[in-house]
């Protein structure tokens, strides 16, 4: 018993001393000795060189420096050649003998259910040190943990004195890029770049049904009725039974998500509900509970009672709403531009003589439409801790990406992609193949490859997700191509040469609507009493908002629930944001 | 006899016929599974798949066997689910004779289960787990999976209350032979309880088999995961707010017939093991028959 | 002290927990010589669970802080009892912790109900072989997760759904099973039970094959009838194993089963099916609030325990059981 007693005891003080040594270290902000005894991990810097040393000569450090990160891989970044790795592979080899920029991965998991995040958290949590970077794409929640953890830099002068003309330019396409990372006027974390636009959404109509019933697309939300009444009520897909349905919507994760989003009907009512929008006054209101959503609420509830929309929609999310469309079971979806690449193809599949093409979104009865969109085109930051020696070696990094890669010019080194026998590979007679279908039939020239997955694509194991995308690179050469512009640079050719017709046209129509988009102007962190009210409020909404388009409360809970939002916790909250808004302003 | 009365064959018939029913509706959905991985990717993309396959095609199964990210996580599995049970029935059955004693000869019984049936309902929470596993330097190996969940407690207390129906006459007369407790527990008790002792194997099996966020969290290089981790990272839904969803990533999350293929074999296993343990349920009556 | 086990009611039992006379009321002082190895065989136990279990539970200490991940359990500051209070006068929670008891209570109820009556049919099958394969199906739809088996009930029970094409059918009205409150309640306590009742089974299964036969063939030679025989002989012998699951399982009356609500539940329901666990997830992990969601943990740890030990005191001074 005794010694049962004593080994206890030395576990416990062996905890003890690791959290203590947490704990210090936080308070201190000395991520140097965070390890307790008993750990096996390396000191990655550890080869000292000269402290200052910037040592980057001719775009390349010499002798190469080491860059610590650690790595969640998506899905399609998890498709690697045979005997290639995250951690060595032609990216990691290219960056090196490029950059002299040895990449070290501190741990790799693949980032689905949450892995990445859980990972990053419990690292904070437990005192563990940060790598040199820290990527991050996904909540607000956990970026802001990042921001206020204290273990990274501020990156303005970083930026400045060595972030490329392609990358600034990127920033300053929509200051407001900053507005949700900066802390006390320091920017905290380098945005990463995304093509801007790609989440706008627009309207997509089945042009077989339209033809068949001798229809007009529909310009307004009363046309739009009109056409949904047909699709439901004139059995367009011929089978003779009453089993269509107007417009395909799933609104399970609420009224401003990002496929089969509903936010449109209210837009064309001059609200749009999850969003803070400038209101009359130019002070920022919550769009969930302007008056203007009830008329949205009440025609979302004729549309139920009528059947245009499925009595499953509150249960669907947006893929389950997307597949009432995929399966010829709808006649309308709401999606972005690329919704024709995925997952519509599967309708044609289904449904072999669908056609289908994008339309403008209905306006409301003041002749306006709106839907959410126009966000600044960040997706993800890199965060750089601040001990690192080389904070400037990512910026070299994302630099040479966006020379080289994001918009190459022909017949350059990565004209046709990263890697020949990777991403492509190009026959005697000049075809790139791109697809593995393709590559099947020419195993040879991808050696290694299992096949029957997708081609690796080295771009996917890059630090910055997709290696470098000037925002308005992809947009532009859509329209430039639905205008009937030739197609003439490497990017050109790839991206938009291999997209569908509609998916072009797509991009058209919401270019040539632009200003019905309109962002959420509140990009700051959760305020105090966003952080105790919010579930209550979220819930208040989506309750109310559900059960009048379903007829279960009659349309004066829109007022009641209105009421008891303002109530609450709204109205500290709309005076929390509207503070923050000015001072950004 | 009562099985020849016209009211005991009545009941037989509905007995069949409803038991027959439950495992109808227990089996469809696994039905269905296999139905969307047999068919052609547009279908099953579009939830159009009922129980039969629509563009029958064994692709999805090409896929998965090719994946070798999958054989390794099979092996961690199979490995992590062998060393578990073995381990933990190790701990359990020990711990479960213990405390099956009387309070009257081993008073301290009482403190004992107390000190299990605690930690039954309450945990630190992830946090200091995690900081224990690293402190210890188990990231990365098989015993981060296997010890922190070898006392199960529930199986513990499922153990005791079946060692506890074994006659006591047997065991005292083992124990006037001059064994042991050990010798006690290995020759008189182990031998009767062999039901028990497969059901609870089964459960610490499955327990371990379906674990998967454990292995998320303790290996630090996801070609360690166990199979049950390595399901879960692909067959879970994603988290799209606030994201900008991308046509590439969709195209590749959405393969519902690849998921669909891979929890089927992930089941496979236990299906497998399941009827081999079911004789010991026999085998438990003709010994129970014996004994007395 | 065997002797006790004469004044058992009906058939002698199989499995019968240990029964206490309730006179003693003082135990006579353990025997080290006697008890040594039983302590030696706990010890791998004890060991592992004071290293796995007890030395992590310093992390509820996060229950009275408010806790920063980047500050860590020693240096996040102390609030007190200020997340209880919050739990508390949190205007929904009143609705949501009546929705967990009703939704958790049922589900406990006929968990252990379910099971019990299945293990008694199963008991009357005599072939083998059906018996097995009965068995193995009833099984497993445990091994389907909720993310899966939320969509394909979302499915089957869609307006267009199996369900209701058959509901339609046989001329009754169809169902909105997972938008109506007080169906939704209903569907999510079967579909529980459906999904877990082969895990119960097997445990019955396992207590009824400790039965000796030849109890049966006395019965039977006695003229007792079928029915009178499960009541006298099969029932008892499941019935302590029946206790201690139930018992165990008040533990979790507070807990009505995370993944399945969340992956079928909708703001429709949200006033009959909204629980403790994702009203926590929704406040608490969505917003980063560990501290809370530990608070919470052990508010529901703690009325569990209460639950179980009431029950085990009862069983003691009532029944003369001692469960555990």
């Amino acid at each position: 018993m005794k010694r049962q007693v004593a080994l206890v005891l030395v576990l416990m003080l062996v905890f003890l001393a690791a959290c203590s040594n947490n704990g210090g270290n936080s308070t201190e902000g000395t991520g140097g000795e965070g390890q307790g005894q008993g750990t096996q991990t390396e000191d990655p810097g550890s080869n000292k060189e000269e402290a200052t040393a910037n040592g980057f000569k001719d775009g390349k450090y010499d002798p190469p420096i080491s860059l610590t990160t650690v790595v969640g891989l998506d899905q399609n970044a998890a498709v690697f050649k045979k005997g290639e790795s995250m951690e060595d592979n032609v990216h990691t080899r290219l960056v090196k003998e490029r950059l002299g920029i040895d990449l070290k991965y501190d741990w790799v998991v693949t980032n689905t259910n949450d892995a990445y995040k859980t990972k990053l958290r419990l690292m904070l949590s437990s005192g563990e040190k940060m790598p040199d970077v820290v990527r991050y794409r996904g909540d607000m929640e956990t970026v802001n943990l990042l921001l206020d953890s204290g273990q990274f830099m501020a990156v303005d002068e970083l930026i400045e004195q060595y972030a490329g003309d392609l990358y600034k330019e990127g920033l300053e396409l929509d200051p407001t890029i900053w507005y949700p990372i900066t802390r006390d006027g320091k920017k905290m974390a380098l945005p990463i770049l995304d093509y801007a636009y790609n989440g706008n959404q627009t309207m997509f109509i089945r042009e077989d049904w339209l033809r068949k019933l001798n229809l007009e697309a529909p310009k307004t939300l009363d046309e739009l009725e009109v056409v949904m009444d047909a699709f439901v009520n004139q059995d367009p897909d011929g089978n003779g039974k009453k089993d269509t349905l107007g417009l395909a919507t799933g609104f399970k994760n609420g009224f401003n998500t990002w496929m089969t989003d509903i936010g449109f009907v209210f837009g064309a009512y001059g609200a749009l509900p999850g969003s803070w929008n400038p209101g009359e006054d130019g002070t920022l209101v919550h769009g969930s509970v302007e008056p203007k959503a009830k008329e949205a609420l009440l025609r979302l509830r004729d549309w139920m009672s009528k059947g245009y929309i499925s009595q499953d929609s509150a249960l669907k999310d947006e893929v389950g709403g997307s597949e009432m469309f995929t399966k010829g079971q709808a006649g309308i979806m709401v999606g972005p531009n690329w919704i024709p690449a995925w997952p519509l193809p599967d309708l044609e599949v289904n449904v072999p003589e669908a056609e289908y093409k994008a339309y403008p979104l209905p306006t409301g009865p003041d002749g306006i439409a709106g839907a959410a969109g126009n966000n600044p085109p960040v997706n993800g930051y890199l965060f750089i801790n601040k001990n690192a020696k080389h904070p400037e070696a990512v910026l070299h990094y994302y630099n040479f990406f966006f020379d080289n890669l994001a918009n190459p010019e022909p017949d350059s080194e990565f004209a046709l992609g990263f890697a020949e026998g990777y991403d492509y590979a190009v026959l005697d007679d000049g075809t790139v193949i791109r697809d593995n279908n393709t590559a099947k039939e020419h195993a040879e020239l991808f050696p290694d490859v299992d096949l029957n997955n997708s081609l690796p694509n080295p771009f996917f194991y890059t630090l910055t997700y997709e290696g470098a995308r000037i925002p308005t690179l992809y947009a532009d050469s859509m329209v430039k191509a639905a205008e009937g512009g030739e197609l003439v640079t490497p990017y050109e050719k790839m991206e938009v040469g291999g997209r569908k017709e509609q998916n072009i046209h797509a991009m058209k129509v919401i270019m040539d609507q632009l200003d019905v988009y309109h962002k959420n102007y509140y990009m700051g962190p959760l305020t105090d009493t966003m952080q105790s009210k919010n579930e209550l409020l979220s819930k208040l909404v989506n309750e109310a908002y559900n059960k009048i388009i379903y007829s279960q409360s009659p349309p004066e809970e829109f007022d009641k629930m209105s009421d008891s939002w303002h109530k609450s916790g709204g109205e500290q909250i709309t005076k929390e944001v509207n503070e923050w808004y000015e001072e950004v302003k | 006899m009562y099985h020849k009365t016209p009211g005991y064959k009545t009941f037989s018939v509905f007995n069949y016929l409803l038991l027959t029913l439950i495992c109808i509706s227990c089996i469809l959905p696994l039905i269905h599974i296999l139905a969307v991985s047999f068919s052609g990717s547009a279908p099953a993309n579009s939830n159009l798949v009922g129980l039969l396959p629509i563009d029958f095609n064994t692709e999805a199964y090409a896929k998965t066997l090719h994946n070798s990210n999958f054989h390794r996580a099979l092996f961690v599995g199979v490995q992590r689910t062998v060393l578990g049970t073995v381990i933990g029935m190790l701990l359990i059955v020990l711990a479960a004779y213990a405390i099956s004693k009387d309070a009257h000869g081993f008073r301290s019984r009482t403190i004992y289960t107390w000190f299990f049936l605690f930690t039954m309902l309450f945990s630190g929470g992830i946090v200091p787990s995690y900081m224990l596993i690293r402190n210890l330097d188990l990231m990365n190996t098989i015993w981060a999976l296997v010890l922190p969940v070898a006392v199960n407690v529930f199986n513990m207390v499922l153990m005791m209350n079946f060692f506890r129906a074994v006659p006591r006459e047997l065991e005292e007369a083992s124990l006037m032979d001059g064994a042991g407790h050990f010798r006690t527990l290995w020759s008189v008790y182990l031998p009767i309880s062999l039901p028990a002792l497969a059901t609870i194997s089964l459960f610490t099996m499955v327990f371990h088999w379906n674990s998967w966020f454990d292995g998320l969290l303790y290996m630090t290089d996801y070609r360690n995961y166990p199979l049950s981790t390595f399901l879960q990272t692909v067959i879970v839904q994603q988290d799209f707010n606030q994201i900008n969803v991308d046509v590439n990533e969709m195209k590749n999350l959405s393969q519902r017939t690849v998921k669909a293929a891979q929890i089927f074999i992930g089941t496979l296993p236990i299906l497998l093991v399941y009827p081999f343990l079911q004789k010991y349920f026999v085998k438990g009556i003709i010994l129970g028959a014996v004994k007395e | 002290m065997k002797s006790t086990v004469k004044s058992a009611p009906p058939a002698p039992v199989a499995t019968s927990p240990a029964r206490i006379p309730r006179s003693s009321v003082r135990k006579p002082r353990e025997r080290w010589s006697l008890t040594w190895p039983l302590h030696l065989m706990l010890l791998p136990a004890v060991l592992v669970t004071i290293l796995f279990a007890y030395v992590p539970m310093g992390g509820l200490a996060m229950a009275f802080q408010d806790f920063k991940p980047y500050d860590g359990i020693f240096g996040s500051p102390f609030v007190g009892l200020e997340h209880f209070r919050f739990m508390f006068e949190y205007p929904d929670s009143k609705q949501v912790i009546l929705n967990t008891l009703i939704i958790a209570g049922l589900k406990i109820v006929f968990g252990l109900l379910v099971p019990f009556a299945f293990a008694i049919l199963l008991n009357e099958i005599r072939m083998i072989f059906f018996k097995r394969v009965v068995q193995t199906l009833v099984y497993l739809p445990h091994f389907i997760s909720w993310v899966i088996l939320g969509a394909i009930l979302t499915d089957m029970l869609s307006s267009e759904g199996i369900v209701n094409q058959t509901l339609s059918a046989i001329g009754l009205q169809p169902v909105f099973w997972l938008g109506d409150g007080n169906w939704f309640r209903f569907t999510v306590v079967v579909s529980d039970i459906w999904q877990n009742f082969g895990f119960n089974t097997i445990v019955f299964l396992a207590a009824l094959a400790g039965v000796n036969p030849s109890l049966y063939e006395a019965a039977e030679v006695d003229g007792a009838s079928r029915w009178r025989q499960t009541l006298h002989i099969t029932m008892p012998a499941m019935i302590p194993i029946a206790v201690v699951v139930g018992t165990l399982s008040l533990g979790n009356i507070l807990n009505a089963g995370f993944d399945q609500i969340f992956n079928l539940y909708n703001p429709l329901v949200y006033d009959k099916g909204d629980i403790i666990d994702t009203f926590v997830y929704r406040t608490a992990i969505l917003n980063g609030q560990y501290s809370f969601g530990t608070a919470v943990g052990m508010f529901k740890s703690m009325v569990g325990l209460i639950l179980i030990v009431i029950s085990y005191r009862l069983a003691a001074k009532y029944a003369g059981y001692r469960i555990f």
